[in-house]
């Protein structure tokens, strides 16, 4: 660190950067120039306006591993409100800017490209611009203007330029800028970052923030009623409603102006009032905006609502309600890869198209970091992948992308320690969590579990089971006999209780024979009796040959005992005929393996066709809803 | 749910078990105790009772 005293007031001034040619001395505020080992004064710097970053000299924080500190910025001035941009020095000895701005983040780093640059006329939101081999897409283009500095800068700024410049961005966040202020565009190549994400300190206080008192960082009177106007947003907010005419007024500078009026008798009061704060899932933020928007499909007016939420360090969020189903957005500057059939790929997951349309404005009320218009339109087209909605919207002018989380109305009044109930839920969100997906895994994998083990007891039932053919004997009956039973010699049947499986096949031909048959246990006099009836009919007729029945016949006693036993046969039959029998003992079946698979996929099915259910319903308001999918299937296969 | 599916699917893994083990079938019987050993000489004196399936 180099100290010098300031030509103007005696002051000390430090050069804390190697980097830094040019600071502003704190005291008198005179630009200080550095030439080796001398400072020269040229003169004033212009002050800065005031706005509400939580950034200042001093504060300090990491990037990617890397502690800095800030040591200086520059203030612009563009369409929407102020942007500052933060000289850092790394511990590793380089400079780099954080530029921030309503709460985004972006560090970047001046870099030498031998890439074509475009011309600053030349770029419009279309643009795509290859910078080090990397494709960016122009986002942005602005005549900013650079109000003045603060601290240690590596440049001259004097009492203010004009900047035009262009932001870029690129893949996985990639961002860029091109400042075109000077004769050679520069270039700064660096990717977008999460306020927490820099873990920065000394950060400025906020006292209406962190004592929760309303701030009235700025009042002032209805340009178009005189009822008084509160701003909550500490200025980074350029548009606000009146409360009392409805009437939307550009405050982005001191001339106040109507930016669009609304039917005051129309009335949308909000769930959550402006002013609630709660705590969500990124920190606390408060509530200081409202409107209600709406599409038209087919005739239908489809209506949601939309809270927009602040927090002075980390920027703005959304609440949106649909049907009472509430989901949490934050803005991204990630961009999504087509992958085909309009669904997208994004931070790692497939986002299926949901729906596209024209969004209107319809209800506005508090304040908004851009100029919202009654009646402003946009495309929106959402993406889902629940709990996760990726969003698109567009207007003529610029492409905005936000991702969206379901968020539990329970957890949202436990937030915001609502009072009033939150509406009910109708039908099923388009991002509301299938309470049947994790069912449906679990189920699954129970099911894979259940049918492996029965897979293997089946597999050792046939492995180790006997089927063993114990008797087998060929007789005949004779029609008119006046005695036809007979009995077998004895056999043994060993093991344990098992089954035993009598198969008999008569010679029958448009007949039939019907055997009376007992097993019977030699050694304890137990009989099993049944029954069987064989019969075989055969001929033609008009629609040519055809038969019935089957001359063979397979018959299963289940749990028979080991033992000693022999088999009694009675026939009785219209016509005499030769018959065999053959007995088997423990003989494995499937029958019971394949109705045990049946039992175990009754609940999964069940499952399923409850799951498909629910993403019936989700997609029932969608571009795409299920039922004409399955119609248009049918068409087609016809 | 998740329980009662996993009670409900040892149970009937338990009953496939035991029916597999012991050769389950539906297959329609009468168990009669203590049958005569006469009947191995003469099987005429044995009338079987069943009588469950119709024939014609």
């Amino acid at each position: 660190m180099i100290k010098v005293n300031c030509p103007s007031c005696g002051a000390s001034v430090p050069f804390q950067s190697t980097h830094s040619i040019q600071a502003v001395c704190e005291h008198c505020n005179s630009t200080l120039v550095r030439h080796d080992v001398n400072v020269e004064d040229i003169g004033k710097m212009a002050t800065l306006q005031v706005d509400a970053s939580p950034i200042q000299l001093g504060t300090r924080g990491e990037y990617r591993g890397v502690s800095f500190s800030v040591v200086g910025r520059i203030q612009l001035h563009f369409d929407r409100g102020i942007w500052n941009e933060w000289h850092l020095t790394f511990n590793d000895g380089r400079s780099g800017w954080l530029g921030e701005a309503q709460g985004t983040y972006a560090v970047s780093f001046l870099e030498k490209v031998d890439d074509s640059i475009p011309d600053f006329a030349q770029l419009n939101s279309k643009k795509n611009v290859t910078l080090r081999k990397l494709p960016f897409h122009v986002e942005n283009v602005e005549h900013a203007r650079c109000i003045g500095g603060q601290g240690e800068l590596p440049f001259h700024v004097a009492g203010g330029y004009d900047a035009p410049v262009a932001d870029l961005v690129g893949a996985d966040g990639a961002f860029a800028t091109i400042d075109y202020s000077e004769e050679h565009p520069l270039v700064f190549i660096g990717e977008y970052v999460e306020f927490d994400d820099l873990r920065l300190t000394n950060l400025r206080e906020f006292d209406s923030w962190t004592n929760k008192i309303t701030p009235k960082v700025k009042a002032f009177q209805c340009i178009s009623c005189g009822s008084p106007v509160t701003q909550r947003a500490f200025l980074q907010t350029i548009s606000i409603s009146c409360p009392a005419c409805g009437c939307v007024i550009d405050i982005s500078n001191e001339n106040l102006k109507i930016i669009s009026t609304f039917d005051s008798r129309t009335k949308v009061k909000p769930q959550i009032p402006l002013g609630t704060r709660g705590t969500l899932k990124d920190g606390e933020f408060e509530v200081i905006g409202f409107l209600q928007r709406s599409i038209s499909v087919e005739g239908v007016e489809y209506s949601w609502r939309e809270y927009l939420l602040f927090n002075p360090f980390k920027g703005f969020r959304w609440l949106s309600e649909y049907n009472g189903h509430w989901n949490y957005i934050r803005s991204t500057f990630h961009r999504p890869k087509i992958i085909g059939n309009n669904d997208v790929h994004f931070d790692g997951e497939e986002f299926r198209h949901f729906q596209s349309a024209t969004a209107t404005v319809d209800y506005v009320i508090g304040e908004f970091y851009w100029r919202v218009r009654f009646g402003e339109s946009s495309v929106v087209s959402d993406f889902i992948a629940p709990p996760r909605m990726l969003s698109v919207e567009r207007t003529d002018n610029e492409m905005s992308y936000s991702v969206g989380e379901y968020i539990e109305p329970k957890e949202l009044i436990n937030a915001f320690a609502l009072k009033t109930p939150l509406p009910s839920r109708i039908g099923v969100g388009a991002i509301q969590p299938s309470p049947y997906k994790e069912l449906t895994e679990k189920v699954g994998m129970l099911t894979l579990l259940f049918v492996t083990l029965a897979l293997a007891i089946q597999i050792l039932t046939l492995a180790l089971s006997q089927d063993k053919l114990v008797y087998q004997a060929d007789m005949a009956y004779k029609a008119g006999d006046a005695e036809t039973s007979r009995v077998s010699d004895i056999f043994e049947l060993t093991g344990h209780p098992s089954n035993v499986m009598v198969r008999t096949n008569a010679n029958v031909n448009n007949s039939w024979i019907y055997l009376s048959m007992a097993l019977i246990n030699d050694d304890t006099g137990t009989a099993y009796d049944f029954g069987r009836e064989i019969g075989y009919y055969s001929g033609t007729d008009s629609d040519g040959a055809w038969t019935e029945g089957n001359r063979t016949d397979d018959v299963f006693l289940p749990s028979i005992p080991a033992g000693h036993y022999y088999f009694r046969l009675e026939p009785e039959g219209a016509a005499s005929t030769s018959y065999s029998i053959a007995i088997y003992r423990d003989v494995p079946r499937w029958w019971l393996f394949l109705a045990t698979i049946g039992f175990l996929l009754l609940l999964p099915l069940g499952v399923v066709w409850k799951k498909r259910n629910f993403e019936s319903l989700r997609w029932s308001e969608s571009d795409h809803p299920m039922s004409k999918l399955i119609n248009s299937e049918g068409e087609d296969d016809e | 749910m998740i329980r009662a599916f996993m009670v409900f699917g040892t149970l009937v893994l338990g009953a496939f078990t035991y029916g597999t083990y012991t050769g389950a079938s539906f297959t329609p019987y009468d168990e009669l105790k203590d049958v005569p050993k006469s009947i191995r000489n003469n099987p005429g004196v044995y009338r079987s009772v069943y009588s469950r399936l119709p024939h014609k």
